[in-house]
């Protein structure tokens, strides 16, 4: 626990209290203190919000020109061999129409027929070693590749496009396993920072509704409730209506884009966001997953990222505050139980019936251990 | 541990708190005995059959809903279709004209091959054979379980709109189940693994007497020896953290003749070669039933635990000629390898994170020490 508020503290006040203690060294010690301030900064601003965001999406950036350094020229490879099959064919069915000068309907359909066929197990073949239909372009340029490295570490996998070579499996697991790490670490930070930044709001917003409605009461009510104030815990329909709003958001940008029906695109956010990534709609790739890539769906893939990116955060934001919430009622809960048992023991006739037991609300768990040992003695 | 704790002291105080403390000694002892077995069902068994059951339910839910419309279209057909549009083209330049009829069958030939690339994808073989049915009920099951586990394949994927919308019903109502399984088997996982790892390593060593000098003379040593984190004597670590500890919190607990299981600490490294062995096994299972090359099976584990899921290989849909038999039976282990795999995965990290902090603390004390010492 005491680890936990140091780093929280450290991350919270960041850089001024790092300047506090260069203040102070810095008049002993002359360059080599500097330096460590120096060193101390970058290091707490790295523990920040913004060196986080900054180092997930540079992450992001690194793996995505990894990826396309390393899957690029195998799928070349293939889209080479592939359309050299289908060059082949094509001659083989002009050859043979050339060939029969009159055109006999039967014969022809069975030499079609042949050729079809030969073509058809070239192609299933090569599709089992790893063509999925996409030239390399269309696969593996820049924000595709983007999409691919925020699929792997953020644990969703659309699976629409995959390494096929083995470095480039190789590759995949090492960047998922120094990645998700990393994403954790932005996932709880984002977490806390929204979290705050929104029982923040919460409470302003309550602050402003509660004067409306208290303004004809006394001062010593307002005073009251400042204090209680201090207390608020954002509740769960609250969390809802945000994660709800940020849903509907997508699905909207998402359907206008992509011109996908509203069901599928509520469809292809929620299964993004909660990680599941089916993958049979992905923004860039059409329905699909076989349309053409346009410039245009750069710029869409682009936002896309940043939409998961910053949804991610909404969603560690509400677990924070649910889990708060929900840890506090459970509290509750016990307390009410502990208080029932009582009250039960007591209609029983269990405990002598002179002790006021049931109109003393126990406020912490320890008493009402007490209370029932003492009862017990008796 | 505390959500736990009480959660089981509600259940027993519902059925029989009232009668419980005040009746004779030996039937409290029976009594109690009978509420933590059933509190144990209810707890453990309780939610792994409860997580089979959802995901057994949406088996059913899932194929039925999809296999209605599944419109089963063979590549004889497509082929077909193929010649047709080639002869009619052929047929329509009187005079053959090469370069326009070689652009107009190039255009033919691609759809073709479209076509048929999606139909490999989509699991057929290559052979005469029509296209296998996705949504059986292995296939419905495969897929609840990995939309509930938030894995997604998506080698299958929902076309209707009812399944679609039921898709993100059943995950609403799945994740959470699979959250209280996975809590739940981390738990019980967490706790045979500590009470084996108690009996095997901390019972054969000597009790110690906790003289405080010694616990902080022998914690000065360790600072002082050029020890990191990649010092993993068996022993070592675990002395230091549990005797520096005591200082703070539990000097009672160390003196009990038992090792309380709670408190056991795994190393590091213990979590860590479980993980590399789930892996492992996993390679190897796939390995054998799906005659996958090592470095796929041990991709297809990695992305499969990781729960990222990319659905470029899938158990069962492999292009490995088998027959029905040994099909369902890669369903099945690839089902009971993600279920118990995820829980030990879950348990591994739970472990690390408590030594992780354990470890933390321990330091933080020893620092304390040597300030007050200094100040002193």
């Amino acid at each position: 626990m005491g680890v936990e508020r140091g780093r929280t503290s450290q991350r919270s006040h960041g850089v001024s209290s790092q300047r506090s203690y260069g203040t102070s060294s810095s008049s002993s010690q002359g360059s080599r203190a500097r330096c460590k301030n120096c060193c101390r900064k970058f290091v707490s601003f790295m523990c920040t919000q913004v060196g986080v965001g900054g180092l997930v999406v540079s992450y992001a950036i690194m793996g995505a020109f990894a990826f396309i350094a390393i899957e690029g020229k195998e799928e070349y490879w293939m889209t080479n061999r592939t359309s050299h099959i289908h060059n082949n064919t094509i001659r083989t069915l002009w050859n043979f129409t050339e060939h029969l000068n009159v055109l006999h309907k039967d014969q022809w359909y069975e030499d079609v027929n042949d050729t079809l066929y030969e073509f058809q197990k070239k192609i299933v073949k090569v599709v089992k070693s790893g063509y999925d239909g996409r030239s390399h372009l269309e696969v593996w340029n820049f924000p595709a590749s983007l999409m691919f490295c925020l699929s792997v570490f953020t644990m969703i996998g659309y699976g629409h496009m995959t390494p096929k070579t083995e470095w480039g499996k190789i590759a995949t697991i090492m960047y998922a396993v120094l990645g998700i790490p990393l994403y954790i670490v932005y996932f709880m930070n984002m977490g806390r920072v929204f979290a705050k930044s929104f029982k923040f709001l919460y409470r302003v917003m309550y602050k402003c509704v509660n004067r409306n409605k208290t303004k004809t009461l006394d001062e010593g009510d307002l005073s009251e409730e400042q204090g209680e104030e201090q207390t608020i815990i954002v509740p769960s329909t609250a969390c809802m209506w945000v994660m709800i709003f940020y849903m509907t958001t997508g699905t909207i940008m998402f359907a206008e884009w992509e011109n996908w029906s509203y069901l599928n695109s509520c469809y292809f956010s929620f299964t993004s966001l909660a990680k599941i990534g089916i993958g049979d709609f992905v923004p860039g790739f059409g329905g699909g997953g076989f349309g053409e890539a346009t410039e245009d769906s750069q710029t869409k893939l682009i936002i896309n990222f940043m939409y998961l990116l910053i949804g991610m955060g909404i969603i560690a934001m509400c677990y924070t505050l649910m889990k708060e919430e929900i840890m506090l009622k459970l509290r509750g809960l016990k307390h009410d139980i502990k208080e029932k048992v009582l009250v039960c023991g007591l209609k029983l006739g269990l405990y002598q019936e002179d002790q006021p037991y049931h109109d003393t609300r126990p406020p912490i768990h320890g008493r009402t251990k007490s209370v029932r040992k003492s009862m017990r003695r008796r | 541990m505390a959500i736990e704790r009480g959660r089981g002291s509600r259940h027993s105080h519902q059925s029989h708190a009232p009668h419980y403390h005040y009746v004779k000694p030996f039937g409290e002892k029976l009594k109690d005995c009978c509420r933590s077995t059933i509190a144990f069902i209810f707890s453990n068994v309780g939610v792994c059959g409860l997580m089979v059951g959802y995901t057994i339910m949406g088996a059913f839910l899932f194929s039925a809903i999809e296999s209605q419309n599944d419109v089963v279209i063979t590549a004889d057909v497509i082929r077909n279709q193929t010649i047709e549009q080639l002869w009619n083209i052929t047929v329509m330049y009187n005079v053959l004209d090469k370069p326009n009829w070689r652009a107009n069958v190039s255009h033919i030939m691609l759809t073709y091959q479209r076509a048929i690339i999606k139909l490999v994808d989509e699991g057929w073989d290559g052979g005469n054979t029509t296209l296998p049915n996705k949504w059986s009920i292995e296939g419905g099951f495969l897929y609840s379980l990995t939309v509930i586990t938030t894995i997604g394949y998506g080698h299958i994927s929902p076309n209707t709109d009812t399944g679609k919308m039921m898709t993100i019903l059943y995950t609403v109502f799945g994740m959470p189940v699979f959250l209280l399984y996975m809590a739940n088997m981390g738990d019980i996982l967490a706790k045979s693994l500590k009470w084996t790892y108690a009996k095997l390593c901390i019972c054969r060593r000597p009790e110690h007497k906790y003289d405080p000098s010694v616990v902080w003379r022998s914690a000065e040593a360790t600072l002082r020896a050029p020890a990191g984190p990649s010092n993993f004597h068996p022993e070592y670590p675990q002395e230091l953290g549990e005797e520096i500890s005591i200082d703070t919190t539990s000097w009672s607990a160390g003196r009990a003749d038992k090792v309380d299981v709670s408190s056991v600490n795994i190393p590091i490294t213990v979590s860590l070669v479980i993980m590399v062995a789930l892996l492992y096994g996993g390679t190897l299972l796939f390995e054998k039933y799906e005659g996958w090359d090592p470095l796929t099976s041990f991709y297809f584990c990695f992305i499969s635990l990781t729960t990222i899921g990319f659905g470029d290989y899938v158990p069962g849909l492999s292009v490995h000629p088998t027959g029905d038999d040994e099909k369902g039976m890669s369903f099945i282990y690839c089902s009971l390898y993600l279920m118990f795999g995820l829980a030990l995965l879950s348990m591994c990290f739970n472990l690390m994170q408590e030594e992780v902090v354990h470890k933390i603390t321990a330091c933080l004390n020893a620092i304390r020490f040597f300030k007050r010492r200094e100040t002193d």
